[in-house]
């Protein structure tokens, strides 16, 4: 929380700054990219408890990653975004989601897709050429200092590793998942959530996907947190993309 | 915390009013600064947003030596890189704020303007971006970014100098580009070997000429990585300092099993002063340094083949110690233009 | 790197454990019939090794336990002058046992009648170094054993001539074999030195006045008690940054490795390059190590007169008046931590602080290690 509250002057500058652009072209509209993180079915508050889908006590602390080259696919050409958002639990209320808010071109769309993380060469910047609050700047505590780039996931927090313990969860043992570095740069994989809209001129628009925690651990490939707890990807790379590949398939469509 | 929070609050109100469609009026003037290079030496490549100007030289030496960077303001980055030492430090892991250790030996600093990246696994390609490293490494610094900017921008002179440098506030921009004009600046190449080097035969004794003889020889090939006018390709090799390293090296950058237990190779340069050495610090002196390279190292699978037994005598360890020795530039160690 | 030191308590057990263990196997290895029953059969060290008031020693010698056929052919190959050019001139010519294997002459004199430029030192309690002589140039003791031997100024003769002379004695080569089970056509000096380094290394002296006063057997008097306050006492005589503390080294000497070499403010020069004697740097080449020396045991100081790495102190008075008003703050590379008084000249005592601390160091001479059997000359 401490970003937050330090930057809220930072982030009246960005606000600030950008009404003097130009006003948004005819034709076009808000349309929204809303994540919701989830444990099942229930919202994830940072800092609460929850049995997890094998009864597993766990508290998660940090969830930020990046979301990059979103593309609105349509039969008319797809529309690109090219802004990154960081998406960061920390900057939000509890059970509010993480949002995503461009201007796109109005009309019917076929469906919906991103990528978690950043390019090559939104990767190679330098953090201290961006104002704080920018998703790149150094306010964001995703650059790796000590290597080249940014983090593209960072899941945090506690667990037990012991079924259906009563809690409080232990502090003892941390989850940490820092996942970065090109080839574990993804594209989401939505299946099912990835569908066809329609957005109407002049109208707001918002796109809702369910990221769930449960699947970040038990995906492709399960991951046993008493096993592999902590990885800054260099130091765990089999961890990380492990953690990669269930985390870009955790992403499923709201429920109406 | 509150009244940091209010200060930092009106600093960025500041900035607003600042930033209102005025120019800055240029009351003083940087100068561009002429950095003058060793003979032998090429070209120094600068960042064309960073190119050297007194004002920047001198902010980044201020900052280079403010404690204020480090999260309780007990160490600044000169106080593991002494200009006595080559900027390198006396110990073989230096102790950051309450007296923490990492697990590297401070490297000496100069002449970094021609390296390709930074630290033992090379993972930072820039000296900008290097400066971010220390002030936020846990057993270094401990200070997160924005917060050292926030406390050192409160420091007049430093917003001062930042506009006319600059042109801009305080930020993390001025910080890391000041620092790394600085360290632009540290640069070394007049020691007794650059004399012999640059046509006076006789600086050399004949102890170190032989020594240089032996050096350059395929039979030691220490010039196979020690290589070029800094002594060094800058390649990440093996050097069989263990069979077992607590810490994978470079391929903790690149996670790849080949790059384990390599280790960038650090410039011969001063090497008399920097003491201890290797990147855990763990060989003491430079005539243990030549034995452990006179017995071939331990049978790292990554080691380099060039590493093997030598079979140095006596007399052809003190020869090549004393070419060595020669690479030493007192210059460097006592220019006032580098000291606080 | 730490956890590898292992005392030499602990070697010699794990010795005496592995032989133990292997003794019946290793019978028919241990007679050579071409050797007229010699038997390679070594017993471990029983001497004095690590008294109970030091702490672990920091030195690892290399695979070369302390056994007592060992440590006495170490002891002979000590005192005996057949290492030298003209067999005239043994290791104990310029470590003589009653100055605790020290030389009371400034420089000792070699075979040539050539005299040195550094002051012989004290042998003993050499198990917390890892750098040996005033300027570290030996990294272990079975590198310093071998060093003496083929300096032109001291005993000036090659190890190839040794190795000959041992191999052809009538008592030497079976000594060895029973030492190191080598066969005198495999001698070799790393043989002579491994014996040397197990002697020294049996150079335990730790049963001074002041010992005795911890193990509760003595009492210090007054004016020593007086004496080990000020030598800790930072307003005192400020000793104890350098010479052990009394209390969690009791060794007193630095037994920090990475601060085992200092200047003490003895001279100077404009520069460091003008130091006479560059010490410490001569070997590593650094010119931030020029001037610095080997800090010293403050041990059997009684015996072990002159002083400094250049005997330039005749007696202990003088010493103390150095350190208590004669520092030169101006040296180069002077000890920053330790000096700290060295902008006044040094620790200013009264005439009866320097009395008193004289009365201390002086509690910390061992008699017993001077007139001790086990050290003394074999041949007599």
């Amino acid at each position: 929380m401490r970003y937050l509250r330090l930057f809220i002057p930072a982030l009246l500058l960005v606000v600030m700054s950008s009404s003097c652009e130009k006003d948004p072209e005819i034709g076009t509209t808000t349309f929204t990219l809303a994540v919701h993180p989830k444990i099942a079915s229930q919202d994830l508050v940072l800092g609460q408890e929850y049995l997890d889908q094998e009864s597993y006590r766990l508290m998660p602390s940090t969830l930020r990653f990046y979301v990059s080259h979103v593309t609105l696919t349509s039969a008319n050409g797809d529309t690109e975004i090219r802004d990154i958002a960081l998406l960061d639990m920390e900057q939000v209320e509890a059970g509010e989601p993480l949002t995503f808010e461009v201007e796109v071109p109005a009309g019917d769309y076929t469906g919906i897709s991103f990528w978690v993380g950043l390019d090559s060469l939104q990767n190679a910047s330098d953090p201290a050429t961006f104002v704080n609050g920018h998703p790149l700047s150094l306010s964001t505590g995703t650059f790796w200092t000590w290597n080249t780039g940014y983090r593209f996931v960072m899941l945090e927090g506690y667990y037990d590793d012991v079924q259906n313990t009563p809690g409080p969860v232990s502090t003892s043992r941390f989850f940490n998942y820092h996942t970065g570095t090109a080839p574990l740069y993804k594209q989401a994989e939505l299946g099912a959530a990835n569908v066809a809209f329609t957005i109407a001129e002049g109208e707001r628009f918002t796109y809702n996907l369910d990221l769930d925690v449960n699947k970040m651990f038990y995906g492709l490939e399960n991951i046993d947190r008493a096993q592999g707890a902590v990885t800054h990807t260099t130091s765990n790379y089999a961890l990380a993309q492990k953690f990669t590949e269930n985390f870009v398939r955790a992403f499923s469509l709201s429920a109406p | 915390m509150i009244k940091g929070k209010v200060i930092f609050g009106s600093i960025l109100f500041l900035v607003l009013f600042s930033t209102s469609c005025k120019p800055v009026e240029d009351d003083l003037l940087d100068r561009p600064y002429n950095l003058v290079l060793p003979a032998g030496f090429p070209t120094m490549s600068i960042p064309a947003d960073n190119q050297l100007t007194e004002v920047r030289i001198e902010l980044g030496k201020m900052l280079f030596f403010d404690k204020a960077l480090s999260r309780d303001s007990s160490v600044s980055c000169g106080s593991c890189h002494l200009q006595s030492h080559a900027f390198s430090d006396v110990v073989n892991i230096s102790s950051g704020i309450e007296g923490r250790k990492g697990m590297r030996n401070s490297p000496p600093l100069f002449n970094l303007g021609y390296h390709p990246y930074f630290f033992f696994d090379g993972g930072v390609p820039t000296l900008e971006l290097q400066v971010l490293a220390p002030v936020q490494d846990v057993n270094e610094m401990d200070h997160e970014f924005p917060f050292a900017v926030q406390r050192l921008a409160q420091n007049p002179a430093y917003q001062k100098m930042a506009q006319i440098a600059y042109k801009r506030d305080f930020d993390a921009f001025v910080l890391t580009r000041a620092i790394g004009a600085f360290e632009r600046t540290l640069v070394s190449g007049n020691s007794t070997y650059d004399k012999y080097n640059n046509g006076n035969s006789s600086a050399l004794n004949e102890s170190a000429k032989r020594g240089l003889a032996l050096f350059t020889s395929e039979r030691l090939s220490c010039s196979g990585c020690h290589s070029g006018f800094n002594f060094t390709d800058y390649s990440f090799q093996n050097n069989g300092l263990y069979l077992q390293y607590p810490d994978s090296g470079r391929m903790r950058v690149t996670t790849l099993p080949e790059d384990r237990d390599k280790f960038k190779v650090p410039s011969l340069r001063n090497i008399a002063l920097t003491a201890p050495y290797m990147h855990d610090g763990s060989i003491a002196t430079l005539p243990e340094v030549v034995e452990h390279y006179n017995n071939g190292g331990a049978a790292n699978p990554n080691k380099d083949p060039r590493i093997k037994p030598l079979t140095l005598t006596s007399q052809e360890k003190s020869d090549l110690l004393e070419f060595l020795y020669s690479l030493t530039d007192n210059d460097f160690i006592t220019n006032p233009d580098y000291a606080p | 790197m730490k956890t590898t030191f292992i005392s030499i308590i602990l070697l010699s057990s794990l010795l005496a454990i592995s032989f133990a263990g292997c003794k019946k196997d290793e019978d028919d290895k241990k007679k050579d019939p071409n050797h007229l029953g010699w038997v390679y059969d070594p017993t471990p060290y029983t001497g004095p090794t690590v008294p109970r008031n030091f702490p672990q020693p920091t030195y690892a010698a290399n695979n070369n336990p302390l056994t007592e056929e060992g440590v006495l052919l170490g002891r002979m190959l000590f005192y005996d002058p057949i290492l030298s050019g003209d067999s005239t001139l043994a290791c104990a010519g310029c470590h003589k046992q009653e100055n605790a294997f020290t030389d009371t002459r400034t420089f000792s004199i070699g075979i040539d009648g050539i005299a040195g430029r550094r002051q012989s030192m004290p042998l003993f309690n050499l198990m917390y170094s890892s750098k040996f002589f005033w300027d570290g140039r030996a990294a272990n003791l079975a590198e310093l054993a071998l060093m003496p031997v083929e300096d032109p100024i001291e005993m000036h003769e090659t190890w190839p001539n040794n190795i000959a002379k041992l191999q052809a004695h009538p008592d030497y080569p079976k000594r060895f074999y029973e030492a190191f089970g080598v066969e005198p056509n495999d001698l070799t000096k790393e043989y002579a030195a491994k014996a040397l380094e197990q002697f020294l290394l049996s150079l335990v002296s730790g049963n001074s006045k002041f010992d005795k006063a911890v193990r509760g057997t003595d009492e210090l008097t007054a004016a020593e008690e007086r004496g080990f306050i000020l030598f800790n006492d930072q307003l005192g005589a400020d000793c104890f940054h350098c010479h052990g503390d009394g209390s969690a080294n009791q060794v007193f000497q630095e037994i920090n490795a990475i601060r085992q070499f200092r200047n003490n403010g003895l001279d100077a020069p404009a520069t460091p390059a003008g130091f006479a004697d560059k010490g410490f740097g001569e070997f590593t080449g650094n010119i931030n190590d020029y001037g610095k020396f080997k800090v010293p045991s403050l041990r059997n100081l009684k015996f072990t007169a002159p002083y400094m790495h250049d005997g330039r102190f005749a007696t202990l008075e003088e010493v103390i008046d150095h350190y208590s008003t004669g520092v030169k703050a101006a040296s180069p590379n002077i000890d920053a931590g330790g000096m700290e008084y060295a902008f006044q000249g040094g620790v200013q005592l009264t005439a009866q602080e320097k009395a008193d601390l004289i009365a201390f160091l002086l509690s910390l001479s061992d008699d017993d290690f001077v007139t001790d059997p086990r050290f003394s000359d074999p041949f007599k």
